[in-house]
C-alpha cells in the first residue's frame, strides 16, 4: 500500500484501542484489553516502518476540512517526511514497549482498563501532534498529551495515603503546562498574522523564498512564544517544576510520557520551525542559555535527590536542557539523535526503577534498598546499560549521541564547552551515586520488603532487554565521521533529504583531531567518575545524610533550590490574595449585587404583576373595556 | 374545499360513530378523517383545482394550505395525547373528538376567508366547541369556572368583534377582504368609523390570540380546563387566530399600517413583559404554559410590527415549533396527572422515566429559545428579520427571553432532581400510554430537527 494509505492508519490504530477499550473495556477481560491495546501500537509501529522504507519526498494526506473561510482555512491533513516519522517510530516503538511492560506493572491496579485507555489516547494525541501537517494539528495534540499526561499523573488520585498530593502534582503540571500553552496559542497567532496560514509546507516556502524579507521583530516574537510553548512541554526554566511532582504517576507513564515522548514535543516543534528559529537569532541565544541554565539546576538539584524516580526525573530535565542548547546552537540533527537515544536509555532506566520498585514493594526512597543486584539480576544488568549509556560511557549510544553536542558547544566558545562538561559530569555523579546505593551494599529496608523481593515477570523484563540493547547500539544512528565512514552521519542525511530547511542548514564538522581530544575528555571524566563512585558508595559504604544533617549546598540541593517556595511567594501567594479580595468585594458585593438585585427586582414586579389576574371575571371585562378605551383614545390623540 | 367538506363529515360521522360506545373505532375513524383531509390539501397544493370555486368566501391558498396543515397535526397529536382521558368517559368521547374537529374546522375556516363574513363565522365555529371542551370536566367546579369565564369574555369579544365588523362595513360598503383592501388604497377621506371599526377588530384578535390586556382570561381558562383541551387552545386555536390576524391585517388594512403599527408595538411589549414576568412566581403547571403562551404571543406579534414579504411564514414557523413544544408539555403534564398540577410534582420525572423527562427538557428549553431545537430557529428568524427596522423592540424581545430562561429552566431542575425524600408530596407514578409516547416522540424529533425546516424555505 502506499505512504498515503498507510498515513491514516498509524493514527487510527491507537484510536481505536482508546475507543474500544474506553467503552467496552469493563466487559472484556483484562488480558485481551492490556494486549489490544499494545498490539495495536505495535500495530502502528510496524506500518510507521513500512512508510519508513518506502518513503521518498514529503507526502501530505488531506482527511477533512476542520475551518474553510475565505482568508482562513484549516485542514486536518497529515504530514509524512522523515523527521515525522522519525518522531512516530519512537512513539510507537517505545510506547508498545512500554505497554507491553504496563500488562505485568499494573497488573494489580484496579484502574488497569481506564489506565490502557488513557495510553492509547496518549500515542493517538503524540502522533497527531508529530504527523500533523500544520501548527493547527500540532496545537490539537498538544492539547491531547496535555490532558492524557495530566489524567495519568492523578492516575491513583483515590490513593488513600498519596491520592490528595497526586491529584495536585496532576493539576500542577496542568497549570503549568497551560502558561505555555497560552505562549504557544499566541505564537500561532502571530503566525497567521504574518503568513496567513499554518501550514509547515506553505511557510517553509515563503520564509526559504530568496526573496524574503526577515521581519525581525515579528520572527523574534513568534519563535519567542513558539520557546514559551516548549518550555511547558519540555520543562525547561521557568516552566519546569511540574515534571519531576509528574513522578506521582505510574512508573510506565513517567517512562513513556514524562521522559521518552512527551517532554520532547518542545523539541520537535523547534526542529519543525528550524527555517523560523534560523532567521530569529537573538531567540537562538535565549534558547541557548536557557537550556544551559536548566541543564545545570537541574543536574545540582538531582545531586541530593533521594526518591529513585525524582532523581530520574530532574536527569530528564537536565538532559532537556541538553538539547535546547543544542537547538540554540542549529544544532538540529544533533538534538533529534540525542532525542532518540535519550528516549531509549531514559525509557530503560524509568522501567528499571519501575521494576526495582515493583521488586520493592511500592518502595522508592533508595536509601531503603542496597544490595539489590543478586535478588533481581536483570534489572540489575538492564539498568547499568542505562546507567552508563546516559553517562556517556564509551561505545555507548549516549556516548555519541551527547559528544556531538559537545563539540558544537566546543566550536561556538570554550567556556560555553566548560560549563556544559560540568554539567555532564553531575549527571554522572549522581547517576552513579543512585545505581551504587541502589544495587550494591547491604539491602537497608525491612524484613517484609526483604522477603518479597524478586525478579519481574517477562512481560517487564523482556521491554528492558530490548531498550538495553537499543541503548547500547543506538549510536550508530548518527555516528561522527571517525567512525565507519560509509555510515556516518545517517540521521543528517536523512533529514536533509527531506524536511523542510534542514537542507538549507550546514553544521561545521570539528577536525578529527580536536574530536578525539573532546572524546578522550569525555571518557576519562566519565571513568574518573565511576571508579571515584565506586570507592565512596562501595569501599567506603557511604550512605545520604538524614535530611536534617544535612548543610550547605546539600541542603539547597535536597530542598530543590527552594524553587517550589520561590513560585509560591511570588505567583501563587499573590493571585490567592487577589482572588480572596476579588471574592470578597468584586464577587460577593459588586457582581452578586447586581446579580441578585437584577433577580429581585424581577420577582418583585412578577408578584405585583400576578396580583392584576383577580380570578374575577367582571375585572377581566372591565380590563377589556379600558383597553379598548385606550385604543379608540389613541385614535383621538393620533388624529 | 374539497379539505373543508372531508373534515365536516369527519367531524360529523365521530359524533355518530360515538353511539357504539367503541372508543378505538372513533379513534381511528376521526383520525383517517383527519390523514384525508391533509391529503386533500397536499393535492390542492400540487394541483389547485376549481371545485366549488365559484364560492368566493374561502379560498385555499397556500397560506391557508401551511397553516391548515399545521392545525390538523396538532389536533391529531392532541387527539392520541388526550385518549386516555377521553375514554375515561366513554359515553363522551366521541363528543369530545368531534367537537375538537369541529373547532379546528373553524380554524381551517379561519385562515382561508376571504370575507369579514366567512371569517365571522370561522372565529364563532372555532370558539364555541371549546366554550363546550373547556366545561368537560363536569364535576370539577374550576373546570366549569374556566368554561363559564371563558364563555363570558368570548361572547364579550364577539360582541365587539361584530361591532368592529359593522363599523367597518359601514364605511367601506363590502365585506370583502380584496375590495376593502382596494377600497383604502383608492379612498381619498377615509371616515373615522373605519378607523374605529379597526380598532374593535384589533381588540377581538387581540383576545382571541391573549394579548395584553385581553390575556385575563387565559390563565384562569388555560388552569382550569382539562388538559387536552389546554393544549388545543395553546396549539390551534391560537393558531387560527394568528393565521386570520395576520391575513386581515397584511390584506384588508395593509393601507393603514401606519395607524395600527405604534399600538401593536406598545401591546406586544406589554404582553411580553406581563406574560414573562407573572410565569416567574407560579407554582402550578397550566398556569405557568399559559403565562409562556402569553409571553410568546409576544414575540409572534413582532412579525406583524416589522411587517416583511417573510413575515407570515416566519410566524407560521414559530407557531409550529411552539405548538410541538407546548403539545409535548401537556402531555407530559397528563402523565404526571398530579391532582393540583403543581409543578414540585414533576420532581424526579427525569429519573422515574427519563425518556418522558427528556422530552420534558427539550420542550423547556425550545420554548426557552435554546440552540439548536426548533424554538431557536423561530425566535432567530423573527428577531433577525426585525433587527434591522426595530432594533429597539428586539431588545425588549431579548431582555424577555432572559427572563423567560429563569423559569423554563426552573421548571428543568425540578424535573431532574432526585425524588423527595420527604413524604409532603406523594410520589406520582409517571403512567404512560403507547399513543403519549408516539406523540411525544414526534414532537421531540421535530423539536430536535424541526431546524432542517429552514432549508427549504
Amino acid at each position: 500500500m502506499s505512504v498515503e494509505q498507510l498515513l491514516p492508519l498509524v493514527l487510527l490504530l491507537p484510536l481505536i484501542g482508546g475507543f474500544i477499550n474506553g467503552v467496552f473495556g469493563n466487559k472484556l477481560p483484562k488480558v485481551v484489553v492490556g494486549s489490544l491495546a499494545t498490539l495495536l501500537v505495535a500495530g502502528s509501529f510496524f506500518i510507521a516502518l513500512s512508510i519508513f522504507f518506502q518513503l521518498d519526498q514529503a507526502v501530505e494526506v488531506k482527511l477533512f476540512s476542520i475551518i474553510s473561510l475565505p482568508d482562513l482555512t484549516l485542514n486536518a491533513k497529515l504530514l509524512a517526511d522523515n523527521l515525522s516519522i522519525w518522531m512516530t517510530l519512537i512513539i510507537t516503538g517505545i510506547g508498545s514497549l512500554i505497554h507491553l511492560f504496563s500488562m505485568g506493572y499494573m497488573s494489580h491496579d484496579p484502574g488497569y482498563r481506564k489506565f490502557f485507555t488513557y495510553l492509547n489516547l496518549f500515542i493517538f494525541s503524540m502522533l497527531i501532534l508529530v504527523l500533523g501537517s500544520n501548527y493547527f494539528m500540532l496545537f490539537f495534540g498538544w492539547e491531547g498529551v496535555g490532558i492524557c499526561s495530566y489524567l495519568l499523573i492523578g492516575f491513583h488520585y483515590a490513593d488513600e495515603q498519596k491520592g490528595f498530593l497526586n491529584g495536585i502534582a496532576a493539576r500542577k503540571a496542568f497549570i503549568m503546562n497551560r502558561v505555555g500553552d497560552l505562549g504557544l496559542l499566541i505564537g500561532l497567532f502571530l503566525l497567521l498574522m504574518q503568513f496567513g496560514t499554518l501550514e509547515y509546507s506553505e511557510i517553509a516556502a515563503v520564509v526559504t523564498a530568496e526573496d524574503f524579507v526577515n521581519p525581525t521583530w515579528m520572527m523574534f516574537g513568534i519563535t519567542m512564544c513558539l520557546f514559551i510553548g516548549a518550555t511547558g512541554k519540555s520543562a525547561q526554566i521557568p516552566l519546569f517544576t511540574w515534571l519531576p511532582d509528574a513522578m506521582a504517576g505510574p512508573t510506565p507513564v513517567s517512562a513513556l510520557i514524562h521522559a521518552a515522548t512527551m517532554v520532547t514535543a518542545g523539541i520537535f516543534l523547534t526542529v519543525r520551525s528550524n527555517y523560523l528559529f534560523e532567521l530569529a537569532p537573538d531567540t537562538q541565544k535565549v534558547m541557548l542559555y536557557i537550556g544551559l541554565a536548566t541543564s545545570l539546576v537541574a543536574a545540582f538539584i538531582a545531586m541530593r535527590q533521594n526518591d529513585i524516580k525524582k532523581v530520574l526525573a530532574y536527569s530528564t530535565v537536565s538532559q532537556l536542557g541538553l538539547l535546547f542548547v543544542a537547538l540554540g546552537l542549529g544544532a538540529y540533527t544533533a538534538a533529534m539523535f540525542h532525542v532518540t537515544t535519550h528516549a531509549f536509555f531514559k525509557a530503560l532506566l524509568f522501567l528499571g526503577s519501575g521494576s526495582v520498585i515493583h521488586a520493592m514493594s511500592d518502595e522508592q526512597d533508595i536509601r531503603k534498598m542496597g544490595g539489590l543486584k543478586k535478588y533481581i539480576p536483570v534489572t540489575h544488568w538492564t539498568f547499568l546499560i542505562g546507567t552508563l549509556a546516559i553517562t556517556g560511557f564509551p561505545l555507548l549510544s549516549g556516548f555519541y549521541s551527547k559528544d556531538e553536542i559537545l563539540g558544537y558547544a566546543f566550536a561556538e566558545s570554550i567556556p560555553l564547552y566548560l560549563i556544559l562538561m560540568f554539567s555532564v559530569l553531575l549527571t554522572a555523579i549522581y547517576m552513579f551515586r543512585m545505581y551504587f546505593l541502589v544495587f550494591h551494599g547491604e539491602f537497608r529496608g525491612s524484613d517484609h520488603q526483604k522477603h518479597h523481593l524478586h525478579e519481574s515477570p517477562a512481560n517487564m523484563t523482556v521491554p528492558l532487554i530490548i531498550l538495553a540493547i537499543l541503548s547500547v547500539f543506538g549510536g550508530v544512528l548518527n555516528l561522527p565521521g571517525l567512525f565507519l565512514h560509509d555510515q556516518a552521519h545517517y540521521m543528517t542525511h536523512l533529514y536533509e533529504h527531506n524536511v523542510a530547511g534542514m537542507n538549507l542548514i550546514h553544521m561545521e564538522h570539528l577536525p578529527s583531531n580536536t574530536i578525539m581530544v573532546l572524546m578522550a575528555v569525555a571518557v576519562i571524566s566519565c571513568l574518573a567518575v565511576l571508579a571515584i563512585s565506586y570507592q565512596v558508595y562501595v569501599k567506603k559504604k557511604s550512605l545520604p545524610k538524614e535530611d536534617a544533617q544535612l548543610t550547605g549546598w546539600e541542603k539547597v540541593s535536597a530542598n530543590k533550590l527552594y524553587f517550589d517556595e520561590i513560585y509560591t511567594a511570588l505567583f501563587v501567594k499573590p493571585i490567592e490574595w487577589l482572588s480572596e479580595k476579588g471574592y470578597r468585594f468584586f464577587e460577593i458585593v459588586f457582581l452578586n449585587g447586581i446579580v441578585f438585585g437584577v433577580a429581585k427586582g424581577f420577582e418583585t414586579a412578577g408578584e405585583v404583576v400576578k396580583k392584576w389576574e383577580s380570578g374575577r371575571v367582571n375585572w377581566y371585562v372591565l380590563w377589556m373595556v379600558s383597553g379598548i378605551v385606550g385604543l379608540i383614545i389613541y385614535y383621538l390623540v393620533k388624529f | 374545499m374539497l379539505a373543508l367538506i372531508i373534515l365536516f363529515l369527519t367531524a360529523l360521522v365521530t359524533l355518530f360513530v360515538g353511539f357504539a360506545k367503541k372508543p378505538l373505532l372513533t379513534l381511528s375513524l376521526s383520525v383517517l378523517g383527519l390523514l384525508g383531509t391533509a391529503a386533500a390539501l397536499i393535492c390542492q397544493w400540487y394541483h389547485p383545482s376549481d371545485f366549488l370555486s365559484s364560492y368566493e368566501g374561502v379560498n385555499m391558498d397556500g397560506f391557508a394550505i401551511l397553516f391548515s396543515l399545521v392545525a390538523i397535526i396538532f389536533t391529531i397529536l392532541i387527539i392520541f395525547s388526550g385518549f386516555e382521558q377521553f375514554k375515561s368517559r366513554l359515553d363522551h368521547t366521541a363528543d369530545y373528538i368531534g367537537l375538537l374537529i369541529f373547532s379546528l374546522f373553524g380554524a381551517i375556516v379561519m385562515v382561508s376567508f376571504q370575507d369579514m363574513f366567512m371569517f365571522f363565522l370561522g372565529l364563532e365555529i372555532l370558539s364555541i366547541p371549546i366554550y363546550v371542551m373547556a366545561g368537560a370536566r363536569k364535576d370539577d367546579p374550576l373546570s366549569s369556572e374556566s368554561s363559564l369565564k371563558y364563555f363570558i369574555t368570548g361572547a364579550f369579544a364577539t360582541g365587539i368583534l361584530l361591532f368592529g365588523i359593522a363599523w367597518l362595513y359601514g364605511a367601506t360598503g363590502t365585506f370583502k377582504i380584496y375590495e376593502i383592501q382596494q377600497f383604502f388604497m383608492e379612498a381619498e377621506q377615509i371616515s373615522s368609523l373605519a378607523y374605529v371599526g379597526l380598532l374593535f377588530i384589533l381588540s377581538a384578535f387581540l383576545f382571541k390570540i391573549g394579548a395584553a390586556p385581553f390575556h385575563f382570561w387565559s390563565p384562569d381558562v388555560y388552569d382550569g380546563a382539562p388538559a387536552p383541551v389546554t393544549g388545543f387552545m395553546a396549539a390551534v386555536v391560537k393558531l387560527g387566530a394568528f393565521g386570520a390576524f395576520i391575513k386581515l391585517f397584511t390584506i384588508a388594512f395593509s393601507e393603514l399600517y401606519d395607524f395600527w403599527m405604534p399600538a401593536l408595538t406598545f401591546l406586544a411589549i406589554l404582553t411580553m413583559f406581563v406574560g414573562n414576568l407573572s410565569a416567574i412566581r407560579q407554582v402550578r403547571f397550566k398556569r405557568l404554559l399559559a403565562y409562556s403562551s402569553i409571553a410568546h404571543v409576544g414575540y409572534s406579534l413582532i412579525t406583524m410590527v416589522v411587517l416583511t414579504n417573510n413575515s407570515a411564514l416566519n410566524l407560521w414557523y414559530y407557531l409550529f415549533s411552539y405548538g410541538f413544544a407546548t403539545i409535548a408539555l401537556i402531555t407530559v403534564q397528563m402523565i404526571v396527572n398530579d391532582r393540583e398540577d403543581r409543578i414540585e410534582a414533576f420532581k424526579g420525572l427525569g429519573r422515574a422515566n427519563p425518556f418522558v423527562g427528556f422530552v420534558a427538557v427539550v420542550a423547556l428549553l425550545a420554548l426557552a429559545g435554546v440552540p439548536p431545537l426548533m424554538g431557536f430557529f423561530g425566535k432567530f428568524l423573527i428577531f433577525a428579520d426585525a433587527i434591522s427596522q426595530n432594533p429597539a423592540l428586539i431588545a425588549v424581545a431579548l431582555l424577555n427571553s432572559g427572563i423567560g430562561i429563569f423559569y423554563y429552566l426552573r421548571t428543568v431542575i425540578v424535573i431532574l432532581q432526585k425524588p423527595g425524600v420527604d413524604n409532603e408530596i406523594e410520589q406520582s407514578e409517571f403512567k404512560t400510554t403507547p399513543l403519549q409516547l408516539i406523540v411525544l416522540g414526534i414532537c421531540v424529533l421535530a423539536m430536535l430537527f424541526g431546524g432542517g425546516l429552514l432549508m427549504v424555505h
